[in-house]
């Protein structure tokens, strides 16, 4: 199994270094040519169902395809994030042949993450195109559709951000689904997660080993090496509760307390250079806390809960 | 602390919030151009350079408010301290144009070799007759395409030491030989002009030499020793507003979880623990004490604050934190552990300081 997801690993590496330029897709988005390949190369149906053109993969190779498309493309990784949360949400649903289209490319997914809604419009929504989203709304799951406000994103930059005002809406469930479907997505979440702040590090390695100060490699620095080399083996026991003994809501929990600083940390090492979208390092740092927004606001009380096994932690 | 400067504060928070709108504070950051009817009106009202404290309350409340916008307004005058102490009548002469806002002054040291490594810089300064002909690059200049003089440290001779053989030129940008290309794309801050420049065969003369031939890294040093204590006041501000806003937020949602209780305790400590430390540093100025680790020790903590701060708000904001500008609090802060000294190199400074007075 481990050779099969080495192999499907290097795969991805492959198209993602010929096909996910970030700063482009950043300041251009995603279009549907990039959104077709992403469909072919299983990014973002991998876990679906083969009813829906899905790949049906092992869930550790669906976290694998994203962790490795995240090095590379962080909005890439969230769109596929998105797009199964969406499959996932509308599961069993009246619309839920919506799915194959999504799996295919011939539709974008588009979710709005926070519970927030003000009369007639939805906030927060994460979209590539079109005018519909899934949104919770009182306790229910609805398929609402409308016009979207477009609002600048902190990072993921690649996918559009914004608020939808909404001129129909279908109920198609209840919250339950769509909390259901993030459940579901955690373990992609989190390989995201790792992804991102790989990408973030490996930039920063690279870097130390050719910048010079003080005629000096800056690797040779013990600051910059000791927290490149601490921040590795960080990684490495996310990716052993990830991917090894699969405590999820642990990998949750070390990855809402390092990202930002991981992320923070590549940029420091690249000094003014990383302040510059151009050296590319940047944008993980928006990136992580953007994420950390969108899926982790709650792993304290998650954990907590899971430690004690019964409600904790809620004073 | 400061207490009897309140009436200034006031008067610069009331101009901060007047203009600083949050529609200037989007248009300047999304467009990356320099505000320069926004410097203009701040002349005379908020900005007040008579004394250290007035400077350090200005860019403070100012930067609360908005960083990118308040350092934009402030910095017209960087590098000044170093005529001040150290330049001819002549220099002075323009720097009088410089203090009443008539000119704009800026400071090239790093270039692109360099970062943090000043005495390694590569820019050359060979004496001919009575001038002297530079040559070389500068990069992340502030005020680069917008100065109407940049003072530059350049290399004049060849020294066992790295540090020796540097001076520091007062550089009229109309030069021939001169040019500067704005630098777009930054993280944060996008309002205040940050160039490239090139220093090509440009002629300037002997009376442009400030100070000494051979002195430019202790003046340079000196200077940071002074600049580094106004950074500390651009973070504090950034901390201090991105407490409002999360404030702000706490309060309007009615949160009284204990967590969120704790998290406003510990920022507003560490604020607290920051202005401490800002003030202090700048009580050394007022005194002509000489500290670096008090003053490198308020940049770096203060930098840091102001990006935990942002990190904090935003973590208690979530995805509302836009209402609040935390997006863009969040991406200016990011600067405070970076220019005028990373934090590495305050930590280095602070750690030779005491080592070097056993």
């Amino acid at each position: 199994m481990e050779d099969e997801i080495n192999i499907i690993r290097d795969n991805i590496k492959e198209f993602s270094s010929k096909n996910l330029d970030e700063k482009d897709i950043e300041s251009k988005g995603i279009d549907n040519d990039l959104i077709e390949k992403l469909s072919s190369q299983g990014i973002i149906n991998s876990n679906v169902s083969s009813k829906y053109g899905g790949l049906e993969l092992d869930k550790k190779a669906s976290m694998a395809i994203i962790e490795e498309v995240s090095k590379y493309s962080p909005s890439v990784a969230l769109y596929a994030y998105i797009s199964g949360i969406y499959i996932k949400s509308i599961e069993n649903s009246e619309i839920e042949d919506i799915s194959a289209d999504i799996a295919s490319g011939k539709k974008t997914a588009a979710v709005s993450f926070s519970n927030k809604n003000d009369g007639d419009k939805i906030y927060d929504v994460f979209f590539i195109k079109g005018n519909d989203a899934l949104a919770v709304i009182n306790n229910d799951l609805f398929y609402v559709s409308g016009t979207y406000e477009v609002r600048e994103s902190l990072g993921f930059r690649g996918i559009k951000f914004g608020d939808l005002k909404v001129e129909t809406k279908k109920k198609i469930g209840n919250s339950e689904s769509f909390i259901k479907a993030l459940k579901y997505m955690d373990p992609e979440l989190c390989a995201m997660s790792i992804g991102l702040m790989y990408g973030s590090m490996e930039k920063a390695f690279e870097y130390s080993k050719i910048r010079k100060l003080f005629n000096t490699k800056i690797k040779d620095f013990g600051p910059v090496a000791y927290t490149i080399s601490d921040i590795m083996s960080k990684l490495d026991i996310i990716k052993y509760y990830l991917y090894g003994n699969g405590r999820i809501d642990f990998a949750k929990n070390f990855i809402s307390s390092i990202i930002i600083d991981v992320t923070r940390a590549a940029v420091n090492i690249h000094g003014g250079y990383g302040f510059f979208t151009d050296f590319g390092i940047e944008k993980y740092y928006r990136d992580s806390v953007t994420l950390k927004s969108l899926g982790f606001m709650n792993i304290k009380r998650e954990l907590s809960d899971s430690i004690y096994g019964e409600k904790s932690g809620f004073i | 602390m400061f207490e009897e400067y309140d009436d200034f504060r006031k008067k610069v928070k009331e101009f901060a919030l007047e203009n600083f709108t949050d529609d200037n504070i989007r248009k300047y950051d999304k467009d990356e151009i320099y505000p320069e009817e926004l410097r203009k009106k701040g002349i005379n009202s908020a900005i007040d350079m008579t004394n250290p404290i007035k400077i350090v309350i200005g860019i403070e409340e100012l930067c609360r408010v908005d960083a990118g916008l308040g350092i934009s307004v402030t910095t017209p005058y960087f590098g000044n301290e170093v005529i001040n102490l150290f330049g001819n009548d002549a220099q002075k002469k323009i720097l009088s144009d410089v203090m009443s806002g008539k000119k704009i002054l800026g400071l090239g040291v790093t270039e692109p070799s360099g970062g943090s490594d000043v005495a390694g810089i590569k820019t050359t300064a060979v004496k001919s007759g009575n001038k002297y002909i530079i040559n070389g690059s500068k990069i992340f200049i502030t005020n680069g395409s917008i100065a109407d003089y940049i003072l530059v440290l350049a290399r004049t001779s060849n020294e066992s030491k790295r540090h020796l053989g540097l001076s520091v030129f007062l550089v009229d940008t109309k030069s021939k030989g001169f040019s500067a290309s704005k630098l777009h794309g930054k993280l944060g801050v996008r309002a205040t002009d940050t160039a490239e420049l090139k220093f090509n065969n440009l002629e300037v003369d002997e009376s442009m030499l400030v100070g000494e031939e051979g002195m430019g890294f202790y003046y340079i040093m000196i200077f940071f020793d002074i600049s580094r204590v106004y950074v500390a006041a651009q973070a504090l501000g950034i901390a201090e507003g991105a407490f409002d806003a999360m404030m702000k937020y706490v309060k309007s949602n009615n949160i009284k979880d204990e967590n969120t209780m704790f998290e406003i305790a510990k920022l507003y400590t560490r604020i607290q623990a920051a202005k401490l430390l800002t003030y202090n540093a700048t009580m050394n100025l007022v005194n002509s004490v000489t500290k670096p680790e008090d003053t490198s020790a308020a940049k770096a903590y203060a930098g840091e604050t102001a990006v935990y701060a942002a990190e904090k708000a935003l973590e208690v904001t979530g995805l509302s934190g836009y209402k609040y500008n935390l997006d863009i609090v969040f991406r200016n802060a990011k600067i405070m552990e970076i220019w005028e000294g990373t934090t590495d190199v305050e930590n280095l400074i602070i750690a030779r300081t005491l080592l070097k007075g056993d």
